[in-house]
C-alpha cells in the first residue's frame, strides 16, 4: 500500500503551448534492482494513446533499451529487451520484421537527436544499426537477424 | 476532443486492467484520484523516490543489476504490456476504440516525428543513409497507409503510444508541436 500523495501532472502536454521535455513513461523506485524484494513499476504518460500498430510500442521500448547498450554499454538494457520480449509471447514473423523496423526508425531519428550522448562517431554508428534493422526488416531477411543482438525478436 | 480528456478516458478504463505482478515485479497503471478541470490538474497515486527507467539505468543504482533481476523487469514489462494490448482489443473495451480513434492529432504526431523525421534524417548522414533513400521512403508510405488501418486488424488496436524509458529536451518536438497546433487550426 503506497502513501497517497498530491502528483501533479500537467494536461495535454503534446497539445499546449511551448514543450521542452518529455516524461517517461517507466517510473520505478530508485533504489537497487535485486529481485529480492516486492518492486512497483508505473506506466505513466498516456497521452499519446491511440489506435496504432503494436509494432510501436514494442519497437520504442526496444529502441531505447537497446541505445543503453549502443551508447554506455549498459549490458542489462539487452537483458531487459530478451525478457521484454518472452514476457510479451512470440511474435509473428511479421509482427517482428515490423518492430525490428520501427526500432531501426527509432534509432535513426532519436538515437541521432539525444544530446550529448556519444560522439560523432558513436552517433553514426547507431544511425548504421538503425538502418540495417530498417533494410533487412523490410527485406524480411530472417537469416541476418540470427546474427544480430536483436534475434530474440524471433525467439532465438 | 483535448488530449486531456484521451488520458482521462484511458486512465479511468485501465482500472479494469488488473496489475501483473511476477519474480517480485508488480507493473501497473496510477490510479486517476481526481480531476481539477480549472487548473487542468490530475491527482494520481504517487510512487514516492522513483526515476524513469532510462535514467536508472545510467544512474549507479543499478551499477551491478543481475541478469536474473534485469530480465524479470523486462518480462514484468513485456507481460503487462501484453495483456494491455489484448484487454484493449477486447469486446467490452469497444467503446474505449471509439474514443481513441478520434486522437487523430496524436496518430498524426506519432508519424510525423518518426516516419516523416526519418526521411528529414537522410540529408543528415548521406553517407549512411543515401543508398537506403528508396527502401526509407517506401517504410514511411507504409506507416502512412498504417495509420488508416481499423483497430481490428491483426496486429492492431489501441497502443500505449509513448511506451519509452527516459526523458530529453529536444528543439524538435517544440516545431512539431506547433505545426500540429497549426494543423488542427485549419481543419
Amino acid at each position: 500500500m503506497f502513501p497517497l500523495y498530491l502528483f501533479l501532472s500537467s494536461f495535454g502536454a503534446w497539445s499546449r503551448g511551448p514543450h521542452t521535455n518529455r516524461i517517461a513513461s517507466i517510473l520505478l523506485p530508485n533504489a537497487p534492482l535485486t529481485g529480492q524484494s516486492a518492486t512497483t513499476v508505473f506506466v505513466i504518460d498516456w497521452e499519446m494513446c491511440q489506435i496504432g500498430n503494436r509494432a510501436l510500442d514494442l519497437g520504442q521500448m526496444i529502441a531505447e533499451l537497446y541505445e543503453t547498450k549502443l551508447f554506455k554499454k549498459v549490458e542489462c538494457g539487452l537483458w531487459i529487451v530478451e525478457g521484454f520480449l518472452e514476457g510479451y509471447g512470440a511474435l509473428s514473423d511479421e509482427m517482428a520484421f515490423r518492430t525490428a523496423i520501427h526500432v531501426g526508425v527509432h534509432l535513426v531519428c532519436w538515437g541521432s537527436r539525444v544530446p550529448g550522448w556519444g560522439s560523432q562517431q558513436q552517433i553514426e554508428a547507431v544511425v548504421t544499426v538503425g538502418r540495417d534493422l530498417i533494410v533487412q526488416g523490410w527485406k524480411k531477411n530472417k537469416a541476418w537477424f540470427e546474427g544480430d543482438c536483436l534475434r530474440c525478436l524471433f525467439g532465438r | 476532443m483535448p488530449v486531456q480528456h484521451f488520458e482521462r478516458t484511458i486512465l479511468q478504463a485501465l482500472t479494469g486492467l488488473p496489475p501483473y505482478t511476477g519474480d517480485n515485479i508488480t507493473v501497473r497503471t496510477p490510479r486517476l484520484l481526481h480531476v481539477d478541470r480549472e487548473t487542468n490538474t490530475q491527482v494520481l497515486t504517487d510512487l514516492p523516490n522513483s526515476l524513469d527507467l532510462k535514467t536508472f539505468l545510467l544512474s549507479e543504482v543499478s551499477h551491478g543489476v543481475s541478469e536474473s533481476a534485469a530480465r524479470a523487469l523486462g518480462r514484468g514489462l513485456g507481460t503487462w504490456l501484453r495483456s494491455f494490448h489484448d484487454w484493449a482489443a477486447a469486446t467490452e473495451q469497444a467503446e474505449h476504440s471509439a474514443v481513441f480513434d478520434r486522437n487523430g492529432s496524436m496518430k498524426d504526431l506519432k508519424f510525423y516525428v518518426n516516419y516523416t523525421m526519418l526521411i528529414d534524417t537522410i540529408p543528415n548522414f548521406p553517407q549512411i543513409l543515401g543508398e537506403s533513400h528508396d527502401v526509407l521512403k517506401e517504410v514511411r508510405d507504409l506507416a502512412a497507409a498504417e495509420l488508416k488501418e481499423p483497430g481490428e486488424s491483426e496486429g492492431y488496436g489501441i497502443i500505449h503510444g509513448d511506451f519509452w524509458t527516459g526523458k530529453y529536451v529536444s528543439a524538435v518536438l517544440v516545431l512539431v508541436q506547433l505545426w500540429s497546433l497549426e494543423s488542427r487550426a485549419s481543419y
